[in-house]
Formats: structure tokens, sequence, C-alpha cells
């Protein structure tokens, strides 16, 4: 399977195992090398701290040239999130660049955590409440991230 | 066109060394002869057509080059075990250490001055006036050198020059002819192939400038216009630029002109571009006419010369020399200093950011096409400098083929990158992380920031900078572009 792989994905899969982030892990799938399993630490000092959160990353076929499918599998209480797990985010999108990889989406997405921007909404009740009631809304992800990310 | 007497009617016809319309003939005697059919006489720029006969001089050139011995070529002394005492080098802007199309016997990008083993020079002597330079039997006699100025129909001032047991000569032109020791053609920017390099029309005069060197120390290396042609003499016709200078000896420019320009703080890393003057047949020099064939001289710049510093520019309308002397040469990089070069920042893994392959500079010969060494190639983004692999990403809808850089979004052309190979061009041993814009050859920051700042002369009165290593205008805020390379981090 990996042999047919671009050299690009097989060193980024690579260095992925070898020097992981801190707070994030992709583990690609056995049966398919451009879909990955991937675990991303909630960050401390926000809603989510304390919450593993687990996402698929698919890498079309066009990558690099085309963004990675990234989606949130476990239920977020995030304003650039939907219920489906689809992420609000540039780099996803129109602001891809081939010089990002793997890893700089990871980052990027953890860093969305960190700081959620309800001014681009893609859940836009989720939003409203952040805007309407901050101090709720932080609440309120903080509990789902109690019920739904904190599954031993 | 009109063609009144055989005899020097236009400047063309008397000054050998004056581009078009080459002399002709002189009292029945041939000096040589040259197509001028469909010449322009007086124009803004005087250009030739590249004629059949020089073709056939071009072919002679080439079995020249097969059999010539290495001692006709002037290059090496009659006792090769003897140490050869070198000036000095002249190397051709634009070439990048060969030509396209092979170098042969005289013509070539460099051209090494050696101690000749036997003085050569020649200095002015006495003068007379005659009727017309056929009248002269100085001029006649081909074993003496003279230069004639034609002041009327019926009056020329004929010049005598003399064997000078402590000089030696050496002669620059576009001919082919015998006294030509250094054969240089018209640079065409930007030249990779042979085909690059055919150039329709010359406005380099065949017997362009002369270089005198003192034989004993300190070698002191001189530039004078003209050379002297195959009869050992040169012409200054009735419409020549000439004048009397206040010792009543007589001076003269060439049609195009022989300018140069001295480097101001020694060729080094200190180097800043200096002012283009003139230097007239007698080795004056002057402030630049208002265009090169404008028959009004420039002012007289008494408190320079016409002594070749290190570094000094040479240019004959079409092609620009650079004199490196003989120390000079001593503190420029090798050829073996710039593979090391490159060996060394190859060896630092550089990386393409989006196929994450290591990228390497090819070696010299870029005629190996092998599809490795293509998949490695780095590329830049002018704009910025980052240095990628090839890729396709980010291509723009415009006429430029431009680029948006994946590392910072700027746009702007994507050009190949290639090594600065020709050493004499280098002002200091520096490594390779700057870049000339547009063409993309790499060399050391300073070399790349003193050239960006020199103009050179282009056309008849218009001054660019250019990329020494292929001739190419400089674009761009600078000039040039400061690399920026990914290295292997990963794995």
């Amino acid at each position: 399977m990996m042999a047919s792989l671009p050299r690009r994905i097989i060193k980024e899969t690579q260095r992925l195992t070898h020097e992981p982030v801190p707070g994030i892990s992709a583990i690609p799938d056995e049966q398919n090398a451009r879909y990955f399993h991937v675990d991303v630490m909630g960050p401390s000092e926000s809603p989510f701290e304390g919450g593993t959160f687990k996402l698929e990353l698919f890498l079309p076929e066009d990558y690099p040239m085309a963004p990675p499918k990234v989606r949130f599998m476990t239920k977020i209480y995030h304003p650039n999130i939907d219920k489906l797990g689809r992420i609000c985010l540039d780099i996803l999108k129109d602001k891809w660049s081939p010089a990002l990889q793997i890893r700089t989406v990871l980052l990027s997405i953890q860093a969305l955590l960190s700081a959620p921007n309800p001014d681009d909404p893609l859940a836009n009740d989720v939003a409203e409440q952040w805007k309407v009631n901050e101090s709720h809304a932080i609440e309120t992800a903080k509990a789902w991230t109690r019920l739904y990310a904190m599954k031993s | 066109m009109e063609e009144t007497s055989t005899q020097h009617s236009e400047d063309e016809d008397t000054i050998p060394y004056s581009g078009p319309g080459e002399p002709l003939e002189y009292s029945g005697t041939v000096l040589w002869h040259v197509d001028v059919e469909g010449e322009r006489r007086w124009g803004e720029m005087h250009t030739r057509q590249i004629s059949d006969s020089e073709r056939c001089e071009a072919k002679k050139l080439k079995t020249e080059a097969q059999h010539m011995s290495t001692e006709e070529n002037g290059e090496v002394p009659s006792s090769p075990e003897k140490a050869q005492l070198k000036y000095g080098e002249l190397v051709v802007l634009g070439y990048n250490g060969s030509l396209p199309y092979g170098e042969k016997g005289r013509r070539k990008t460099r051209f090494t001055l050696f101690k000749r083993a036997a003085a050569n020079g020649v200095k002015p002597s006495t003068h007379h006036i005659a009727k017309t330079p056929q009248a002269s039997k100085i001029v006649a006699d081909k074993s003496h050198h003279s230069v004639s100025y034609t002041l009327s129909r019926n009056q020329t001032v004929v010049v005598e020059y003399v064997r000078d047991e402590d000089t030696d000569m050496f002669q620059i032109g576009r001919s082919t002819e015998p006294p030509i020791d250094f054969v240089v053609i018209d640079t065409v920017p930007g030249n990779k192939t042979a085909e690059d390099c055919k150039v329709q029309q010359s406005t380099i005069s065949r017997f362009a400038c002369r270089i005198v060197v003192e034989r004993n120390p300190t070698h002191t290396a001189r530039i004078y216009a003209a050379g002297f042609d195959s009869s050992n003499n040169i012409f200054l016709g009735e419409r020549a630029t000439k004048w009397k200078r206040p010792d009543s000896s007589m001076d003269g420019l060439t049609t195009n002109g022989v300018l140069i320009m001295h480097p101001t703080g020694g060729f080094g890393q200190e180097c800043k571009a200096g002012v283009w003057r003139e230097v007239s047949v007698c080795g004056g020099i002057y402030s630049l006419r208002e265009t090169r064939p404008n028959p009004q001289r420039g002012k007289l710049i008494d408190d320079e010369s016409n002594v070749l510093h290190d570094g000094t520019l040479i240019d004959l309308c079409g092609a620009t020399l650079l004199w490196r002397s003989s120390a000079g040469l001593q503190k420029t990089p090798t050829h073996k200093h710039i593979e090391e070069l490159r060996k060394e920042i190859n060896a630092a893994r550089p990386q393409c950011p989006v196929g994450l392959n290591t990228l390497a500079f090819p070696t010299r010969s870029r005629t190996t096409k092998v599809t490795e060494e293509k998949e490695r190639q780095p590329y830049v983004y002018l704009n910025c400098g980052h240095v990628h692999g090839h890729h396709l990403w980010g291509q723009k809808e415009n006429e430029n083929g431009d680029r948006e850089c994946p590392m910072c979004r700027t746009v702007g052309p994507y050009v190949p990158l290639y090594m600065g190979n020709e050493p004499a061009f280098y002002v200091d041993c520096g490594p390779p992380t700057h870049a000339f814009c547009p063409c993309g050859h790499v060399c050391s920051e300073q070399t790349a920031r003193y050239w960006a700042q020199v103009p050179l002369p282009h056309g008849v009165h218009a001054f660019h900078a250019a990329c020494p290593f292929c001739a190419t205008q400089l674009t761009g805020e600078q000039g040039f572009i400061k690399l920026i390379f990914q290295n292997d981090i990963g794995t």
C-alpha cells in the first residue's frame, strides 16, 4: 500500500510517527494510508482542556495540491465546528497551500480550540451563545467535553 | 547610399574599426574586403549584416583552431618550461564559464594575457602630413605601424608608431584576422544554446581596441581605442571624431567608441561602480558622448587614466569585458572553490517544502538532462526568495506565468536556479546565497550586490544592470534576491 504513495505522504507519515506533535496523534489506517485516525488533546486553559477529541483526516488524490479533508468525530461545542464535525478553517479551504502539512493543519485545529472565532461561525446557534453569553457558552463547552471527550 | 570616390568618402571607408561599412580599397590595394551592401552608414546605431566573407572567416577560424599551435595563440611563450608570467585576464560578461557553441581558438569567453616571448608593443613616434593615407610610405609599408588622421580630402596626418621593446600589445576585436588576439562577438542576453548566439548584426568593431602592457614590473596595462589591422594601420577617416591636442599631436575616437569603467574601492567586497568614460585612440579619457556614434567628443577628464585596474570594465558596444589583474585573480574563487560551495549547499540537503524531496544544484554541464537531476533542480520564487522544487501549484492566470509562493503567498516569477560558474565575476568567496532576478543565477551576496548596481552600456545611450553570467537585464526592486532554503528537518 505504502509503495504507491507519493514520497511526500510517506515522509509526512514517518515524521508524524517519529516526532509526534505534543498533544496530537495521527495514525494512518492499516487499510488506507491516506486515512488517518487523529486524537487532539483539548488545549490547557480552554473549555476543552482534559478532553481527547477524535478526528478523521483524509488525503485526497491530489494532495498536497488540494487540502486534506478533516472532520471531528467527537461531539464538540464550538462556534466554528458544526454538528457533523465539519470545521470552519480557512487553510482547509481557499487559504490552503501545499507548503502546509498534516501536522500544521492539526496544530491549526488545536489553536482553533484555544481561540474560538464566533464572528466567522459554522454553528450559528453556538456562535450566538458565545456572543450573547460567553460564560454560559464556555460552561456548555466544558460540559460537552466531560460528556463526550472524556470517556475512558 | 551615394558611393562617391573609392577613397574614404565616408568614415566607414577609412576607419577599419568603426563597425559599419568597413574599409574597402585604398589606391587599388585591397586591405580587406567586406560586403557593405545594405548597410546603414550613419544611423542611430551603427550595425552591419554579417556578410558571407565573414562567415568564411568563421569557418577559417574553426580550421585555424584545429591547426593553431598554442604558441600562435599568443598565450604560451616559446619556452613552455619557463613559468609564464600572467598579466591578467579579460572575461566577456554574459557567459557562465564557456561559450554555448564551444570555445574555439581565439574565440572564447576568457583570454589570458601572458608575457610574450618577445616584445611586440609599439609607441607613437614622428608624424608627417600626407595628401592621402595611401600617399604615405609608412602606411604603405606593412612592416610599419601607423595611425592616419584624415583631416580633409587632401590632408592626412600620419603618425608613425615604432617598436617598443618595453611593452607587449594585445588586440581585441570582431575580426578573425591574425592581428586580433582575442576575437569577441556580440553577446546575446540569456544565451543558452549556440542557436541563441547567432547575431545577424554586429556593432563591435573588427579592430576594436588594444591593450599595451609594460613588460617590466609593475606590468601596468593601458587600453587604447582601435586596433591595428593586418597591414598594421589604423585609419581615422574624414568623418571620424578627431582633434589636435594642445601639444599639436592628433587624437581621435572610434565610431561606437570604447568605454571603460573603473570600480571604486578595488574589485572586492567594498567595491562600487565607477563612472563610465570613453578612451581615445591615444589613451585619453573623455566623458561620454551624447550617443555612442555622436561626432561630438566628450570633455577631457585629465585626472583619470587608461590604466586598467582589477575589475575595470571595457565596453566595445555589443560586448563588455572585465579586466582581472593577476593580483586580483589570486583573491578570486576558482572553479574548484565554486564547486566546493555548490557541494556544501547540496550537503545541507535543502528541501522542497511541497514535494519534501531533497534539492540539489546540478553540476556545471547543463546538458545532462537526467530525470533525477531534473527532479532535484531547485527553483526560486523571485519576489520572496523561497526555494522549492518543481511543481505546478499556484499558477496565476496572467501572461507572465507568475506563481503564488506556497510559503508566503507572494506572487511573482518562479524560475530555476543555476550556479554562477564564472569565478572572475565574484567579488569575494562568500557562499552562494543570492540569485539574480529574473535569470536565477546564484552567487555570493556581495557579488550580487555589486553587479546589481553596475550600469552596463546598452545600445546607443542607455545603461542597465545585468547578470554577469548571462547578460540578462536585471528586474525587481534590487535586481537580486536572498535565497531562503528549507533544510531537511524531518526524518
